[in-house]
Order: C-alpha cells, then structure tokens, then sequence
C-alpha cells in the first residue's frame, strides 16, 4: 500500500469529541463499530448515494476504500466495498457510456483514446476530429447532467466553451432527480428546444410544459420489456434481457432512434459500420461485439453475446454463493461452463475464444488470473515521492510468472520479457507500437494472462493517498448549506473552481454568504428512495398497483422536531429552503429521523410549489400519484472531483400549512 | 396432504410489499381493496418489524361461523373460499375476522358495501377452474394449475411462505435451527410477556 | 262458582301447557349448511386428469421453490 501512514497520521487526530461533534455519533458507538469491524472479517461495506452525493463525497468514498484496506478486506471473497448502483443497468450506462470526460471503457478523451475508438468503430479519425468545432473541444470533459442548466444561464464570458447550450435531450432522464428545481425551470425557459425521450413524459411535462407553449418535443421510447440486450448489475455481472413484447403504438428502441436520428443528421453508415440493421433497429448482438472489440481496459471484452446467452439458459449450475459454474454443458452448443462466474463479471479479459471466467472479486490474489483473480494495478505511475508504487516482492496474484511488482503491459515490456514471439503473425502485426489497452487482436492480454498468468494492467500498490485530488488525504469540509456556523469556520469547504466541467463552480463563496443559515433554517434535510418508486417516478407513480401503496409526498419529520412547530402527523407543511423555494407535502412524524434532520423521497413530480399541475401533461398521461418534487427546493453545491450533485444534505425550515 | 397455510416470519420481512403488489397485479384487484397488506410495528425505531397479512384460512373460521347467508365453504385442503353470487355484502364477517381479511369495493348510502372479497390463496371460487367467469369474480386459480399463491412465491426474502403446512414446518424449524433464533414470534411470551423481554439468545456460532 | 273455577283451572292449565310449549329465547347456533355453488376439484382438468395424488406431489415439490436451504449450502 502506498501512503497509508499519512492516513494514520489524519486519523490521529479525530479524537473522541472531535467526532461526536462533526458527525453527531458518541464514542461508545463508534468503538462498538470499529470492534464489530476489526473482530468480524472479512466483512463488507455498502452504500448507495449516501456517500457520494456530496461536495466531499470523494473523499468519503475513498476513507470507505482505506478502511477497508486498513482491514484487510479488499480482493477477498465476502469483503470489498459494494456500492449499489440505482438503477437496472446504471452500471452498465457508466461502464460504455455518455460520460462527459470519456469514451466508452473510461479510456478518457485524449487524442490517442480518439484514435483507438475510431479504429474500433471503423471511422477515419480525421472525420470523427471534423464534426467537433475544435481538437480543445473534443478533448476537453464536457458538462455534467448535474450542472446543465448553469451551461444555459451562465454568462456566456464565465464558461469554457464558446456558445452556452441552447438544446438539451432528455434521454431517459427525470429532471426533478436533479438539485435546484427553482433555477432548473429558468433555463428550461431560455432553451431554443428540449427533447425528451422516454415511455412516460416525465416530469419535464409537469415542468417545461407549464413554462413554455413550444420547443418541447416527447419521443416515446420502448420500455426495457420492449426490446432485448445485455445489462450491468452492480457486482458488474452482465446478463442478457429478453424482449417479453413488441413495442407499443409509436414507441421505439432507444437503439433505433439513435440509428434514425443519425440517418437524419447523415451519418448512418459511420454509426453503423460495423452492425447490421434490420428495419431500421441495429442489431444488439452486434453492438454488444462492436464493445467487446474495443473495450479492453475494464475487460468487456470477453462477454459475447453467445456467452452470455449460454449463461442465462443454464442459470441452475452457478453457485449462488461463489456464482461459480459447478460443472454443467450447454445443450443447445454444448459449450462447456466448468468454472466460469456467471455473467462472466467484468474483467473478463480477452477475446471470447480466450474463455476468461470473469472476476467475481476484484484484487483477489489468492486466485490465479485466468480463474478471476487480480491485483491492484499499475494506474498511477512507477514511483512517486522517490518511493516505488509497483507492489513489493512477493506480493501477486496466485501462479503469476512474476512474483513482483510490474508495470502495464505493453509492446516494449513484452519484448523486454522475452514474451513477444509468443504472439501469433497476426497478433504482431497489430500488436506492434501498442498497449494491452489499444491493441485490437488482444494477443498482448492473452500471452500475459493466459501463457504467464500475469495482469495485464500491471502490479502495483494501492493508493491510500491520491495526490492528483483536491484533499489528497481524505478530510472533512462542513458541507455548504450547515446549520452549524462554528463547524463551517473549523473545516471550511473548498475554494471556488474558476473552470471546472466548463463552469465556474463554487465553494467558499455560498458557503461564506450563507454562514449563518442555521439560523433560519435550522433543520438537516436530506433526500432519498422508496422502495414502491423509482427515479422520477413517474413511470412507477403511473401503475395503480404501486400509486395506491404511498400516495402522498411526505416529509419524515421527529415528533419532537413537530410539536415544536404545532405539526401533527398528516398535516399538510410547507418546507422552505435558503433556495427560495417552498413545497407544500404531508408531515409523516415518525421516530425514523432525528429532531435534527428532515427526510423527503425523491420521486414525486406533479405538484409546483403548491399547485397541481396536472393540465401540463397530455391528456391521460398524467401519473395516478403526483407531488412536490423535493428537488425544486434544494440547493447549490457539488462534489469536488465529480461534479455529483449535494442532495444529501442542506438545510430548511418547516412550517404549517 | 395437510391443509394449506400462510405463514410470515417478522425475522425476515423487509417490508418491500411485493407480495402485496403481486397480488394487486396477478388478481387486479380494484383500488381500495387490499387483499393482502404488509403491517409495521415500532416502525422506525430498534426492533421495528413487519408481517404480511391476508386471509389465513383458519381452520374454525369466524367468518364461515357468523355469514348468514351461509356463502362461506371450505375445499378439501382447507382453503376459506365464498360464493359472491350469495354474499350480501353485510359486512358481519368483516366484524368477526380478527385479522381484517374481508375486504369491500363500495363505501355507498345506507351502508352500501358491494360483494365482500377477499384472499383467496389462489384458488379461485365455485365457478369453473380456470373459467373467464372465475378471473372476473375471485382472481387467478392457480392451485388448479399445480402453482402455489403468487405473494408466498415472490417474497424477495422467503418471510412468507405459503402451501402445505407439513412441508411449511419443516422449511421453518431447519430455518430457525440454523439461525439460532426467532421462532418466538407466536407464543406465549411474544402475546402476553413483557414488551422488551428479549428474543432467546442466539445459539453459539448460529447465523442470523 | 264451581263451573266458573274449572274454567279458570282450564284455562290456567292451558296456559302453564302453552308456556311449555314456547320456544327457548336463548339462540343456540347450527351449524350452516353452504348454500352455494358447487366448486371443481383442482386436480379435476387437463393437467392433472383427476389424479389427486399427482396434483398433490406436484404442489408439495413448487412448495420446496421457497425453501432457498435447497439451493445454498446451509
């Protein structure tokens, strides 16, 4: 591990009262914690948003990581961290997706990145370079979903592109997921159009179709039941959905609106180089290829659609503890499935005909690589400070030839190793000047993997220190709306960010100007899930079933918090927010929140500030269930590193009706 | 073949209400009518749990005793059915259930209530097995097509379990066996003990 | 008077036999007979043809779907 003694050196300092009074936990309780953690092992630990949906949630995120590794529990069977991702296939979004600072497979935006993923979709680089209006642009990270509303309102001098944004496309995407609702429908106001494209017309209906009369398109897209693919789980599992029935009315695949929009805007063949398609749907099978083709670095490489289709028809022979295959032969190929993880979770590297298990857990070095073990890798450098960040002697994945730490693996290393005549013809000649990463024939991955048993990404230390970030050690920062202005003078925020995700972002400056907000709003409100909903939810408020189990937005309020302000349980509350804005919900007092804090569930649309507004939606579109969204009243403030929005915790005020 | 059963164990239930939703779904159930309803005690501090209730199919039942219209029956492996066609819609065997299990889709004048209905355990009613009529009337029949109820089969965490109380026991004493514990959630000190009086202690080495 | 008391005593008597006679006010419950339709057996159709033994191991065998002891090892 690398710099794990400047961790011990910050926790030093966080003695018992320091604690209690930044997290409002008693020692008794954090020892029992820590007493439960160190005597338990190996144990795991698991969040959802909690942690990451703050102006410091990376450094959360990694203190979660090095504790974890103070333990002893990463790349052991029952330990990791084990973030639940929201959504069905949210992973899998992030993983070969719209990222704002990557191309698929978080290769980044640098020109060689370009090049490979041109290479891969087999379009001139030159061509990709001339539909961007400049190189800068096109390597540098874009605006986040986050943040897009300050892409359109900002002025125009402060951001760091030329025009602001003028069209925003909602694909799949709630708006009232997304902080300050109050300044959200200002730029929707000042857009030139908003596409939204979705089953159900989401809340943008309840939104953009109060405030505008044109401008604002829906494109009804199919649902997951309509169509077929391969999905992400959250244990990076990969499973392949079957289409149940045939689209609905107009709706169409996202996938198929994708290829019709591109034929419209005349870059159909470019898009589809290398998939086939059939009345105007591109065929999945063949997307899924395309990715297993170019997606080397997080091993997406080996999950064919065959493999994961042979999967899904023999899901009684994996073994739903170690999701290992015991035995088992597809009748249907007679493909044999001995030993491989189901849904062959990423990595799983090479090409399909490699057979790579899949990797159950990450960093596990008691397995041999090509049975899903690993190592930490080689990300960051050799050395850093004059100390060495490749793992020390002895310390490898099982059976590895190299039973020391070792770089990424590239062209020149396997030279230097002597490995190299282990490529095929072919595989040298596109082997040849490239990485593990950008070498189209995979060999550089199969002579380290399969003939040597060694990582292709190399063998390094874990970083416990990540000096490329703001805090390079994790510490505290109040977030920026605290009730608590002496805690906001001992661990203030960050500085403001002049051009950070093309934006000004800022820090201190809110925090300074709302120093002194406790005062008027006293109250921690937080946000989060339910379980009868999801997302936005107007997909899931629109079945009767699930409407009739909650069907009232509510906001959890402490029956102490509540009689203090003459709130009995079900009155109807207005809760106020230094944003401006005020919704107007039903009062649950219950003992699940402390008097502190205020808990609202995120996925009500429908109500504005205390009026319905059920005429914005199409006739008969609206939802059975709406509500105050409580993103309409939170507030300003993003993570650091991330851009990720602070919905966990800002301030209000409560009040009658 | 022993009769058929519900049971609910509070030491898994986790309060998702699909087994609310599935019924819902699988019977369509009209809004208002809740044949089947997940309830909360201690809801949100230490000790909070929760049970799925429906219809349980007792084996002297209230409701059958109390109908004056005699349209309660019971089939062969003790499923409670009725016979809609005879029901007034009284309301009298919704005042004897102790569990809540009559349900009525009309709150109309003079106490105007609409035929009672209820869990049937998916079995349908006295109409033709698997007939239009019977969905229409009682819901889906599936003990006719060799299923068991819809809520005990999608239990995310195998709390409610549902179908031959032999085979039921069996599943819950290996249950409680290998976890050491809550097997108490019926029984003389968990209906009259003292409220905090603790849960047995797990047993060495048991697993929750 | 004598024809007039053996009236009375008549009528008594006929009165004490009628009080006999009355129903108890106390209501002791029968059991019901159910007066409704006659419902099908559930093994009574094309899957099963009638063989109650095979509809009652098919159920107890979907009964085991909820024990997950089968799946996992303890």
């Amino acid at each position: 591990m690398f710099g794990m003694d400047k961790i011990r050196d910050e926790a030093m300092k966080w003695t018992a009262d320091k604690v209690e009074e930044v997290s409002g936990v008693p020692d008794d309780q954090v020892k029992l914690i820590a007493e439960t953690m160190a005597k338990n092992k190996p144990s795991t630990v698991v969040w959802c948003m909690g942690q990451t949906q703050h102006t410091t949630g990376n450094a959360i995120v990694r203190m979660m990581c090095n504790l974890q590794l103070a333990l002893g529990n990463v790349g052991v069977a029952g330990g990791g961290t084990n973030i639940f991702r929201g959504h069905d296939n949210v992973q899998g979004a992030t993983d070969v997706g719209p990222n704002p600072d990557s191309l698929p497979g978080y290769y980044g935006i640098a020109t060689g990145s370009w090049k490979h993923w041109a290479n891969v979709w087999g379009v001139d680089y030159e061509w990709l370079k001339g539909r961007f209006a400049s190189q800068a642009l096109m390597e540098k990270s874009g605006i986040t979903v986050s943040r897009w509303i300050d892409g359109v309102t900002e002025k125009n001098e402060l951001i760091d592109q030329d025009p602001n944004l003028r069209a925003v496309v909602f694909w799949g995407h709630a708006p009232n997921s997304q902080t300050r609702g109050k300044d959200m429908l200002e730029a929707m106001k000042a857009l030139d159009t908003l596409v939204v494209i979705d089953p159900y017309p989401s809340a943008t209906a309840a939104m953009a179709a109060s405030a505008r009369k044109d401008g604002v398109y829906l494109l009804p897209a199919a649902t997951q039941f309509e169509c077929e693919g391969s999905c992400t789980a959250s244990n990076r599992s990969i499973q392949w959905r079957e289409k149940v029935i045939e689209p609905l009315w107009e709706s169409k695949p996202d996938h198929t609106i994708m290829y019709l929009f591109a034929q419209k805007f005349g870059f159909a063949d470019e898009f589809t180089k290398n998939v086939k398609v059939t009345n105007n749907e591109p065929s999945v099978e063949d997307i899924l290829r395309e990715i297993n083709r170019g997606t080397w670095t997080i091993g997406y490489t080996g999950q064919s659609p065959e493999r994961l289709k042979i999967h899904m028809r023999n899901m009684q022979v994996f073994d739903p503890k170690t999701l290992k295959a015991k035995g088992g032969i597809d009748k249907e190929t007679g493909y044999v499935l001995d030993g491989e993880y189901f849904g062959l979770p990423w990595p799983c590297y090479g090409t399909p005909e490699m057979k790579h298990p899949g990797s159950p857990n990450l960093y596990d070095t008691s397995k041999h690589v090509m049975d899903g073990g690993g190592n930490f890798r080689a990300n960051f450098g050799v050395e850093k400070d004059g100390t060495s960040l490749l793992a020390a002697d002895g310390s490898a994945s099982k059976g590895a030839d190299l039973q020391f730490g070792y770089p990424e693996f590239d062209h020149v290393l396997l030279k230097k190793l002597g490995w190299w005549d282990d490529l095929t013809e072919d595989e040298k000649k596109k082997a040849e000047g490239k990485n593990w990463k950008t070498d189209p024939s995979g060999g550089i991955i199969r002579v380290a993997m399969k003939n040597h048993g060694c990582h292709p990404f190399g063998n390094a230390k874990a970083r416990a220190v990540v000096w490329n970030f703001p805090d390079p050690v994790p510490v505290h920062r109040e977030p920026i709306f605290s009730p608590r202005a002496d805690l906001v003078a001992k661990y203030p925020t960050h500085e403001d960010k002049k051009a950070f995700w093309r934006l000004p972002t800022l820090y201190k400056s809110v925090q300074d100007q709302f120093a002194n907000v406790g005062k008027d709003y006293p109250l921690i409100m937080t946000s989060g899930r339910l379980v009868e909903y999801e997302g936005g939810g107007d997909e899931t408020r629109s079945n009767p079933w699930l409407a009739e189990l909650q069907q009232n937005m509510f906001v959890e309020i402490n029956p102490k918090t509540a009689n203090d302000r003459g709130i009995r349980d079900k009155d109807m509350v207005w809760v106020k927010s230094p944003s401006g804005a005020q919704i107007k919900v039903q009062a649950m007092v219950t003992e699940r929140v402390g008097p502190d804090t205020v808990f609202l569930p995120f996925h009500f649309a429908g109500h504005w500030m205390g009026k319905d507004l059920i005429d914005s939606y199409p006739e008969g579109a609206a939802p059975v269930v709406r509500g105050e969204a409580v993103n309409t009243a939170t507030t300003y403030g993003y993570d650091s590193v991330t851009m990720m929005q602070e919905t966990k915790t800002t301030v209000c005020q409560i009040m009658k009706a | 073949m022993a009769r058929m059963k519900f049971i609910c164990d509070a030491e898994r239930c986790i309060e998702c209400n699909g087994c609310v939703t599935a019924c819902k779904n699988e019977h369509e159930v009209p809004w208002g009518v809740n044949r089947r309803r997940v309830v909360t005690i201690n809801d949100g501090v230490p000790g909070e749990r929760s049970m799925s209730v429906a219809c349980m199919h007792c084996s002297d039942a209230p409701c059958m005793a109390v109908c004056p219209v005699d349209c309660f029956y019971r089939t062969d492996e003790g499923v409670v059915l009725h016979d809609k066609d005879l029901c007034i819609g009284c309301g009298y065997c919704f005042y004897a259930c102790p569990f809540g299990a009559p349900q009525f889709p009309q709150a109309g004048a003079f106490g105007l209530r609409g035929k009672m209905d209820k869990c049937t355990f998916c079995a349908g009613g006295p109409e033709t097995n698997n007939s239009e009529e019977e969905f229409r009337k009682y819901g889906r029949n599936r003990l006719a097509e060799g299923k068991l109820p819809l809520c005990a089969e999608v239990c995310s965490t195998k709390a409610l379990l549902g179908g031959d109380a032999d085979v039921l026991a069996d599943i819950y004493r290996q249950r409680v066996l290998t976890r050491g514990k809550g097997a108490d959630i019926w029984g003389w000190s968990t209906a009259y003990g003292k409220p905090d009086a603790p849960a047995t202690a797990p047993a060495a080495g048991g697993k929750s | 008077m004598k024809p007039l008391s053996g009236a009375v005593c008549l009528v008594a008597l006929a009165a004490a036999l009628a009080g006999c006679g009355e129903k108890e006010q106390v209501v002791v419950y029968k059991q019901g007979q159910y007066q409704g339709k006659a419902d099908g057996k559930p093994w009574d159709n094309e899957s099963f043809s009638g063989d109650r033994g095979n509809w009652e191991a098919t159920i107890k065998a979907r009964n085991q779907n909820q024990n997950e002891y089968r799946r996992i090892n303890g």
